[in-house]
């Protein structure tokens, strides 16, 4: 058995009980990136000395007898937008070269505490600003199980080299799915936490009434552990807030009598990839013969979350990115005349995507524009999240697919915006209504492709969703179905 | 859609080979996204639209903590002087 056979979980089992070196575990993981990133593009800064310090700390800390944390020499791949102390934390953009990032983001901080070594920053759409992983200034990332196809976005690294086995763990961040989406188009299990679970100080804004930081890892348990390492009020992040614990769910198999599960003929838009609605069906088949019951409920404004998100988001966007005015931030350009630095040093700095966005949410806030967009957009997800929770009152989770389809290939949806967002329709509306969503994988499409399950809870239902993913992972194994190529 | 406006506006840089993809871009996505203007929102109050319903934190306390030091801050700004960041004139700027 190698290292990378090991789950989080065992990894930090191994290591606390010193029948495996921290040191070797992340010397593991540092050849493998080797040997696999230069194809597939899931890194973009790799702190080898560093990472490897810090295990060889760990693992005098356990010879010595001292206690370890639930973590304990995990080597994590930590999103390009989230800080880590010393490192290049770019977001993607080419607007915050040389920026080196002062400190560690707080969910960062609490993994570290946990005993996870971050080693390397895993690449992303730009700003988060992406569906399937290209947008990012470093180039894209490309999916393990056929290169030839998207990985999904924006947490397309982290999920990637989870997925290729680089890393047991990934923190990621999920704005409409950028984490749900990844995980779902390369076979993992990613989890966005309720709004406020998780901690936000040093994450890179993008939308900040909808951003959230959130795990990303092979099995439900992994993710488990690391969203019970981050989670938490920390007074650095005025929306953070305390809630009920997250236990890793006990060892399986795991029975679900008589848990209520919803899912919908909303949540199947036009679209679906054939395969998608056969395998949430299988999925369902699965939950039933746990011994859950399935009822079906209406959710007719999920058709209008894909448009209320993108005003909103796009909108907050615009002021969230004003701060890059070469004045702050990394690059700038030589003008002296100050709006001309300003627009040179955008104009260079953001990509394609990022000036849409940026365009997009500057006209809904405008003025004669900004009742019939960004307010009615702002109504709209209120409509979105009433709908969400009445139909959470009679049900522990709403099951669904995480995407419409599984991966495709590279370039296929880049030039069309409309195309790329039509891959959040179904993750935005969890994100509009604030609640905790996970995706597991579900199983291959009939050409293998990963096709991701998405289960939305009520706000602080994680560990009831964590333990609903983990006995339909129990039964159904197919966390265990690997890349071919990769083995 | 006025695209030179909002480019303004965002202080963005177009060129005129961008203008004409990215307005068509804009223009098919607020096509698209009208279908919003259709929704039935009565029940609505504009306050509860524009609360802030996602905020689930408690402000912190109001006591002071020790701040990033300065090199650090500096460290990130692109041009600085004698402990200062250095920006071009702006006094007078219509900007």
């Amino acid at each position: 058995l190698s290292v990378h056979d090991l789950t989080a979980t065992e990894i930090a089992a191994a290591v606390r009980a010193r029948r495996l070196a921290a040191v070797d575990v992340v010397r593991a993981c540092l050849d493998r990136a080797a040997e696999l990133d230069g194809s597939l593009g899931t890194l973009v800064h790799v702190a080898a000395e560093e990472a490897l310090e810090a295990a060889a700390r760990l693992d005098r800390a356990a010879g010595a007898g001292e206690p370890l944390g639930p973590l304990a020499g995990v080597p994590l791949v930590v999103k390009d937008n989230l800080l880590v102390r010393g490192w290049p934390t770019r977001s993607g953009s080419r607007i915050l070269e040389g920026h080196v990032a002062a400190g560690d983001a707080a969910a960062v901080a609490r993994a570290r505490a946990a005993g996870a070594i971050p080693f390397a920053a895993g690449n992303l759409d730009e700003f988060g600003m992406g569906s399937s992983g290209e947008t990012s200034a470093h180039g894209p990332t490309r999916n393990p199980w056929d290169p030839e196809r998207v990985p999904g976005g924006s947490s397309s690294g982290p999920a990637a080299a989870v997925a290729a086995r680089i890393a047991p763990l990934a923190l990621g961040s999920d704005t409409g799915g950028s984490v749900r989406l990844p995980a779902a188009l390369c076979g993992v299990v990613g989890v966005r936490p309720t709004y406020g679970r998780v901690s936000r100080r040093g994450l890179v804004a993008f939308a900040s009434s909808l951003d959230q930081v959130g795990p990303i890892a092979r099995t439900v348990r992994d993710a488990a552990a690391l969203l019970a390492a981050i989670a938490g009020r920390d007074p650095g992040d005025a929306t953070s807030g305390d809630g009920p614990p997250i236990p890793v769910p006990e060892d399986g198999p795991l029975r679900l009598d008589g848990v209520r599960l919803a899912t919908s003929p909303d949540l199947r838009p036009a679209g679906c990839e054939p395969d998608v609605p056969d395998l949430v069906d299988a999925a369902l088949e699965t939950f039933r013969s746990l011994g859950a019951e399935i009822h079906e409920v209406r959710l007719p404004h999920v058709a209008d979350a894909l448009a209320a998100y993108y005003l909103i988001a796009d909108a907050e966007a615009s002021t969230n990115l004003a701060r890059y005015d070469g004045i702050r931030y990394g690059r700038t350009a030589d003008d002296e005349d100050l709006r001309a630095r300003i627009e040179a040093t955008r104009d260079a700095g953001f990509g394609r995507e990022v000036k849409r966005r940026i365009l997009l949410g500057t006209l809904a806030l405008s003025a004669g524009r900004g009742e019939e967009l960004y307010l009615q957009a702002r109504r709209v997800r209120v409509l979105v999240r009433r709908e969400f929770q009445a139909a959470l009152g009679d049900a522990r989770a709403l099951v669904g697919p995480t995407s419409p389809f599984a991966a495709f290939r590279l370039g296929e949806r880049l030039e069309d915006p409309l195309a790329l967002y039509a891959c959040d329709v179904l993750t935005v509306p969890a994100s509009l209504a604030g609640l905790p969503a996970l995706s597991v994988p579900a199983g291959l499409t009939r050409d293998e492709r990963p096709v991701g399950l998405q289960l939305v809870g009520a706000a602080g239902g994680e560990s009831t969703l964590l333990r609903i993913a983990a006995a339909f992972e129990d039964v159904t194994g197919h966390h265990r179905e690997l890349p071919r190529g990769i083995g | 859609v006025d695209l030179r406006l909002l480019a303004r506006l965002a202080r963005l840089k177009v060129s005129d080979e961008e203008i004409g993809p990215l307005r068509r871009d804009l223009e098919r996505v607020l096509d698209h996204f009208a279908r919003i203007a259709a929704v039935d929102t009565s029940g609505v109050s504009d306050e509860e639209a524009l609360a802030s319903s996602t905020a689930t934190g408690e402000p912190r306390a109001d006591e002071p903590t020790p701040p990033l030091p300065a090199s650090t801050v500096l460290g990130a700004a692109p041009r600085t002087r004698d402990g200062y960041v250095r920006v071009p004139p702006f006094l007078g700027e219509d900007a």
